[in-house]
């Protein structure tokens, strides 16, 4: 059974936007993704990195997508951008499939939907200047030639904060914050409309995070930008997101408007990561329930629920081991894979 | 244009390889030799093939007139060391040229589009390297007329697997690191990333290779000489030299010696700059 695509909101609302600016940008449906992995003996094992993942990205809309390493969010991104193919389901852009465009369409696609890396210092060519690695985009996009490109070089760095002087420099001259901003830089410079931004900032300084994200909103704001942002805990996305997917063990298992989770998770996992966020208060500190309990080996899980070595609910009891739980609306535009939920 | 980045990187990178004692007297020895090879015709006292009078003149040993004595033909053996650097020299620079080329080209290859093309490429590489060096150059130089250009020809054509090797496994590394994602996801061609983006990254073993590969290449050139398939007398040669002295060895000890004494100096100054250059260029240390 296919989900229902997570961000769907209460049917009034989303008939209303559908007619206002609430527009699908990109859209899975019912992905996943395995891989075979030989085993010891040279037995096939499968291992299922995405499964069952349907969402989507509206109009000027940030959509962040949580969970843990190893849950299948950084998988979710490369199928999304089509870096590789679902082993089923589909990635719609504008309503046409990824896997069955033209060229000239998949080029078209390339413009328009890019990606911002985690590690700032691998994602940077290290024997190209700044300014060839912006200037190399416009050519080949043929966006700009001549004095326009150099104008226009100036502008992305402008953008992102940084002077016209960084388009002479080479990459190892920056901070790790700076080469984060020539990532966006670059990223900006074939004006897209969905940046799938993989950890943005969990490979910065936290004073610098702050920076960069507030740098994400801000041009989501002047460029009417949509993002999807993946990050492994629920404090970064805090400020950016508008709709949040908890992801564990390659399924979404919670989906909802941000406020709606933050301010009451519904399911055990979100539950958790809620609380392993730090206080800035001692007093609050102690409400802070108990760590997170170590996770199994995600190819040996249980029958049932895959939450359940890990569950803290109250109510969890032997129906949790029958079945893995649909992702169900609990009330308007509240989804979670829970039956005790 | 060159960057200031560019500059300092590059300086940096000489700060470290100075520190190598033995690679700075490597390098003085290299500028010494290709130096001496291109003003030979200035330098040497004597033209290096004439032969005067044969009788008078032959089996010299060392002495003021002829600093490293005289062949048997009476030719001045400081004069043709002098002009068998120019034909070594050049020899190994151009093979090596050639067999850069052609191995960073099937290397990349390879390792960039990997799948049924690496697997075939690699294992011709494989059945090359199966066989000694010599053999293959024996084989490929006794086919033809001997001659300078084909000597070259052949020591390029059998030198580059193992550069082949070197530059596919840094291309298999290089191409899963991330700016190759971003030039993917930016629709840039497979043409143009492995061009400007994998290339460009792979070339510091490249460079290393090439300069310990020279030194390998005149040795080999020599070899060839020597057994009389290479450069053909009377055209000087190292390799032809020694094996003109041979039968004289015991009587006239400097017509082996000094043309010897250059094949090891010449080589030992490509390893050592090699050496020094793999420690300045090492990645671990380059930001």
């Amino acid at each position: 059974m296919i989900d229902e695509p997570v961000g769907v909101r209460a049917a009034s609302e989303v008939n209303q936007e559908t007619s206002g600016n609430a527009e699908v940008l990109l859209e899975a449906k019912g992905l996943a993704r395995h891989y075979a992995s030989r085993g010891p003996w040279g037995v096939e094992r499968k291992t299922l990195a995405v499964e069952e993942v349907s969402l989507r990205i509206l109009r000027h809309e940030s959509l962040a997508l949580v969970g843990e390493s190893g849950c299948g969010k950084s998988t979710t991104a490369r199928l999304l951008i089509g870096l590789e193919p679902p082993t089923s389901g589909t990635v719609r852009y504008r309503g046409r499939d990824l896997g069955s465009m033209s060229r000239p369409e998949l080029l078209e696609f390339r413009r328009r939907v890019q990606l911002v890396f985690q590690d700032p210092f691998g994602s940077l060519n290290p024997r190209m200047t700044v300014g060839g690695m912006l200037g190399e985009v416009l050519s080949v996009h043929a966006l700009a030639a001549g004095e326009e490109r150099e104008r226009r070089i100036t502008e992305l760095l402008g953008l992102v904060g940084l002077g016209p002087e960084a388009a002479e420099r080479y990459p190892h001259e920056f901070s790790g914050g700076q080469r984060q901003r020539i990532g966006i830089a670059r990223a900006l410079a074939v004006e897209p409309d969905v940046i799938v931004a993989d950890e943005p900032v969990s490979a910065l300084d936290v004073s610098i995070q702050a920076q960069v994200l507030n740098l994400l909103a801000d041009l989501q704001e002047r460029l009417g930008l949509s993002y999807l942002f993946i990050a492994h805990d629920l404090a970064v996305v805090r400020q950016v997101a508008d709709r949040v997917a908890v992801m564990y063990a390659g399924r979404i298992v919670e989906a909802s408007e941000a406020a709606a989770l933050y301010h009451e998770p519904l399911h055990p996992y979100t539950r958790s990561l809620l609380a392993a966020v730090p206080r800035p208060w001692p007093p609050s500190e102690k409400r802070r329930e108990p760590e997170l309990p170590e996770g199994s080996d995600p190819s040996e899980l249980p029958e049932g629920c895959p939450y359940l070595g890990r569950c803290r609910h109250p109510e969890r009891d032997d129906d949790c081991s029958l079945a893995i739980p649909l992702l169900g609306e609990r009330s308007p535009g509240r989804w979670v894979r829970c039956i005790k939920s | 244009m060159l960057s200031l980045a560019r500059r300092e990187r590059g300086r940096e990178t000489w700060r470290r390889f100075r520190r190598h004692r033995q690679a700075i007297l490597g390098l003085a020895l290299i500028v010494l030799l290709t130096g001496t090879a291109l003003l030979a015709p200035a330098l040497a006292p004597y033209d290096p093939d004439a032969q005067t009078d044969i009788v008078a003149t032959r089996y010299q040993a060392p002495s003021a007139s002829h600093p490293m004595g005289t062949d048997r033909f009476g030719r001045d053996i400081f004069s043709r060391v002098l002009y068998g650097a120019r034909i070594s020299l050049s020899i190994g620079f151009l093979a090596i040229l050639i067999a850069i080329t052609l191995g960073t080209a099937i290397g990349a290859v390879a390792g960039f589009f990997g799948g049924r093309l690496d697997t075939v490429l690699m294992r011709g590489v494989d059945l090359l390297l199966s066989f000694p060096r010599l053999v293959l150059l024996v084989v490929l130089v006794a086919l033809f007329q001997p001659s300078i250009a084909l000597v070259t020809l052949v020591l390029g054509l059998t030198g580059w697997m193992g550069v082949s090797r070197i530059v596919r496994g840094q291309v298999l590394t290089v191409r899963e690191m991330e700016f190759v994602t971003a030039a993917r996801v930016l629709g840039f061609g497979r043409t143009r990333i492995l061009a400007r983006h994998v290339l460009p990254n792979v070339l510091t073993p490249v460079i290393v290779a090439a300069t310990l590969g020279i030194g390998n290449t005149i040795l080999a050139e020599a070899a060839l000489s020597f057994l009389g398939l290479g450069v053909q007398p009377p055209t000087a040669s190292w390799g032809n030299m020694v094996a003109s002295g041979r039968d004289a060895m015991l009587d006239a000890w400097w017509i082996t010696t000094f043309p010897g004494l250059a094949i090891v100096f010449t080589v030992m100054a490509f390893n050592l700059v090699g050496d020094g250059l793999r420690d300045a260029l090492d990645p671990r240390r380059v930001a």
